[in-house]
């Protein structure tokens, strides 16, 4: 008598390569949501619906990123809302009362714009690493000591800001807020090539301005392309990712591989606060302004982000790819629902979680079918 | 005595790991009161066959049948509730718990509104040992007393709760030869009860001592089941490996002449370590080709100081020298850096089970073996030499290292150091869990690594290792050296002895 298992419904699947249900789950529960909201959403499929996701996606994939790494390495980052705070708020404090000074604007340099972006990213850098070096040092789980740079940095952001309103360099405006035009894409390629494409649509009777005409690509989000990139070769094919991922997978045989676990949470954690700083100063760019109610839901939307899109929560499994499809997954649920126009306020907050919730658990019984 | 009709039965039993069979048509029989040895080789199946037993594989050929009806083994709760109990050559039982806690873990008795009766549960609990005539101290945490005993309420565990046939996976092997009679003595009270018990082990000399019948597994395949009366020593390993044990193997029963110290300088050496708790005062010291065997009892402490040698503990007192140069205490990165390495006993925690071969041989040098870019091709290729100078079957690099034998999981541990400056093997129980053949293979590659002038510490509790491959033995007792033995002869009882 045989007495194979009852096969379970993923395992019907046969997915090419060395690809499993649990890897394709994150992409089908994307499309899903895209499906479900072209029909229940007014002008979903729009131009400024895209623009939007692009937009807050960028946002929470540059911070998703450095979350990823220090989820990889089987720790947790309870700052990285506040340090994007602080990011912002820094940024803010620097340009207004520094770079300003009495002219406006036009008064300040290159060089001084450069700096007040830069010197908020080594700040952050400088807490990111206070928290690294304390989490190794005093053997006390991440969880605790972030919570408490957590605090720091959004009393560090209150105090110098005084609470009161910032504004920031047009350039954080302009990348949070602009990119590049389909219009102007269009119009290059005519200059240089000579083709006019929707010239040669017209003449043929059919309008296609609804697909190329008031589409964006944001600055931001071809940042948040670029930083994808780097932050997906350093993990797959650089020591220093490869070391990630043992830290987190067993830190035990990690260490007794030679490799040196503390400085690679250090450097986790470090990164980690870098990227919240910058998401929160290029959200800040998106906003126009700084206020300091800006990034209260980041952190737990972050790492949603990144559970969703499959990276574990005890280290050693996931990666950027994965997080970007999470990332864009938990951005089309929450733009899409705002798109619902029948559903007030309260009632988006209580969908989304139990949306959110429902992914979460698909996604984690499929991660166990081995 | 057995009793007649058998108790358990497993009907050709298969069980394949992708491309690797583990078991083919495998037939199984067990009658209670009987005490069923298992032996085999790596990669014989034993450990999978009762891992199938345990619910732990549920997905297998063939069938399994409880008092002639077939059971239900889909998980270790549908294995445990059809009565069998299987106690883990890695413990369980919670540390932290006291005894009569972890014997009725899970099934406390309550009392009104749901909550534990302590009293009752410790009665019981007293009971119930007594019974197993286990003497201790049942409201004492279960982390204070020695590994046998914690072994023992494991056992006692399964059989308060209800196990009719109790899986015992190499039971015998971190213990100390006093603590292996008490353990036979409890197997022997339990048998007389009806219980069936299987009794897995490397230990062949345990297995005869011990049990009545004995199944021998080649390959997968069921060779032969007879009575352990009719067998003798030779005889099993023969089965097993089938072949005839080496003479140089066989020697080492009697006891061995140890070479005169090497003149050689040292290249590792020790000086006045101590870590509270484990070991002080420790000095020794190991010249290249030289194999420094260190013996002691479980818990004497000679596992620490290996792990310390190997910068994976930190030390209180004391400096760990190579070439005269300290290392830096508690950095494996600067020993490992420095070709001084470690095989830790649990290959758990050398390797990344759910990571592929490949990645676990090029970890620790990666820069000197694939550069800073890293990808599956060259990576790849840079482990396929290691792998098979190491003998790793099968040599698959892309496998899940957790599908590996434990015999061909620690050839990756040394493939591992092969990429890089070995000055330095520290060997810590390397061949635990192993059988015959695979202990030799590894022991071979360190015989070869040894002769090329890396300097050799051995650490085991297994007096024939340290006789069979050791130049120099020290004496570990509690957290001491207590002797050295060198230049002269020494045997088994010798070492024992003075333990």
């Amino acid at each position: 008598m045989n007495t194979r298992m009852k096969t379970t419904w993923p395992r019907l699947l046969k997915l090419p390569g060395r690809f499993e249900a649990r890897d394709i789950a994150p992409l089908v529960t994307l499309a899903l949501l895209i499906v479900f909201f072209s029909f229940a959403g007014t002008n979903f499929l729009g131009p400024a619906t895209l623009t939007l996701v692009l937009q807050q996606g960028a946002v929470l994939g540059i911070v998703s990123v450095g979350l990823t790494y220090v989820l990889l390495c089987a720790e947790i980052d309870l700052s990285v809302g506040m340090m994007a705070l602080w990011g912002a708020a820094s940024c803010g404090w620097l340009f207004e009362n520094w770079a300003l000074g009495t002219g406006g604007e036009g008064t300040a340099s290159a060089g001084m714009i450069a700096l007040v972006i830069l010197v908020p990213l080594l700040s952050c850098l400088a807490l990111g690493l206070l928290t690294g070096v304390l989490t190794v040092w005093s053997r006390l789980p991440s969880f605790i000591i972030s919570l408490a740079m957590m605090f720091i940095a959004e009393g560090l952001a209150k105090y110098l800001t005084q609470s009161q309103m910032q504004s920031l360099p047009s350039l954080v405006k302009s990348i949070g807020n602009d990119g590049i035009k389909s219009e102007n894409v269009l119009h290059w390629m005519y200059s240089v090539s000579g083709v006019d494409l929707p010239g040669l649509f017209h003449s043929m009777g059919i309008d296609m301005s609804r697909f190329w005409e008031g589409y964006k690509l944001p600055f931001s989000a071809m940042l948040a392309v670029v930083i994808f990139l780097v932050a997906h070769l350093v993990l797959q094919h650089t020591r220093f990712g490869r070391y990630v991922y043992m830290t987190g997978g067993n830190r035990q045989s990690a260490r007794l591989a030679g490799v040196r676990t503390g400085w690679i949470v250090i450097a986790c954690l470090a990164i980690c606060a870098v990227t919240a700083g910058l998401g929160g100063i290029i959200n800040a760019g998106r906003m126009t302004h700084i206020t300091l109610d800006q990034n209260k839901d980041l952190l737990l939307s972050a790492v949603a982000c990144v559970v969703l899109g499959g990276t574990s929560l005890f280290g050693g499994e996931g990666g950027i790819g994965k997080t970007v499809i999470g990332v864009l997954t938990f951005t089309v649920l929450n733009v899409g629902l705002i798109r619902i126009n029948w559903i007030d306020d309260l009632a988006r907050q209580l969908l989304l979680g139990t949306v959110l919730m429902a992914a979460l658990v698909i996604n984690g019984l499929l991660a166990k079918e081995r | 005595m057995p009793t007649a009709a058998p108790l358990l039965e497993c009907r050709r039993i298969g069980k394949r790991f992708g491309g690797v069979t583990a078991l083919e048509q495998v037939d199984f029989s067990l009658s209670g009161g009987e005490v069923h040895g298992v032996v085999g080789s790596n990669g014989a199946g034993k450990s999978t066959l009762m891992k199938i037993l345990a619910g732990v594989l549920p997905d297998h050929d063939g069938s399994v049948l409880l008092d002639g009806r077939p059971v239900d083994l889909s998980t270790p709760q549908a294995a445990m509730a059809q009565g069998i109990a299987m106690v883990y050559q890695e413990l369980s039982g919670i540390g932290q718990l006291s005894v009569a806690e972890n014997l009725f873990l899970g099934r406390q008795p309550t009392g009104r509104f749901g909550r534990i009766d302590w009293r009752t549960m410790r009665q019981k609990a007293r009971e119930h040992l007594g019974e197993l005539k286990i003497d201790v101290d049942v409201t004492r945490r279960l982390d204070g007393y020695p590994l046998v005993i914690r072994q023992m309420v494991e056992i006692a565990r399964g059989i308060h709760s209800g196990a009719r046939v109790l899986i015992l996976d190499e039971p015998t092997s971190a213990l100390s030869p006093l603590e292996t009679r008490r353990l036979f003595d409890l197997i022997r009270r339990l048998r007389d009860r009806g219980v069936a018990v299987v009794f897995i082990s490397h230990f062949i000399e345990d297995v005869l001592e011990i049990c009545d019948r004995v199944t021998i597994l080649r390959d997968g395949r069921r060779l032969e089941t007879t009575d352990a009366a009719r067998l003798e020593k030779h005889h099993v390993i023969r089965a097993m490996l089938g072949r005839e044990l080496g003479q140089t193997e066989q020697g080492y029963e009697q006891g061995t002449t140890l070479p005169p110290r090497t003149a050689e300088p040292p290249v590792l050496a020790a000086r006045d370590l101590g870590l509270p708790g484990r070991f002080s005062e420790v000095g020794l010291e190991v010249s290249p080709g030289e194999c420094l065997g260190l013996y002691g009892f479980a818990g004497a402490g000679h596992q620490e100081i290996v792990q310390t040698l190997a910068g994976f503990l930190r030390p209180k007192h004391g400096r760990v020298l190579l070439d005269g140069q300290p290392l830096k205490p508690g950095s494996t990165h600067d020993a490992v850096r420095k070709g001084v390495v470690l095989v830790a006993a649990d290959r758990a925690e050398s390797l990344f089970m759910r990571t592929e071969v490949y990645k676990n041989v090029t970890l620790a040098h990666l820069r000197r073996n694939v550069g800073e870019w890293l990808t599956s091709g060259k990576e790849i290729a840079a482990s396929r030499p290691m792998l098979s100078r190491v003998e790793c079957r099968p040599a698959e690099p892309r496998m899940q290292t957790g599908n590996l034998s434990g015999g061909n999981q620690q050839k990756i541990v040394i493939a591992r150091w092969l990429l890089g400056p070995v000055r330095v093997l520290l060997l810590d129980e390397p061949t635990r869990g192993m059988d015959v053949s695979a202990k030799s293979e590894v022991m071979r590659l360190v015989a070869e690594l040894k002769d090329q002038g890396t300097a050799v510490v051995l650490s085991s509790c297994e007096p024939e290792m340290l006789l069979a491959h050791a130049d120099r033995i020290l004496l570990v007792s509690r957290g001491r050296i207590a002797r050295q033995f060198v230049g002269g002869q020494v045997d088994k009882t010798e070492l024992m002895r003075y333990a």
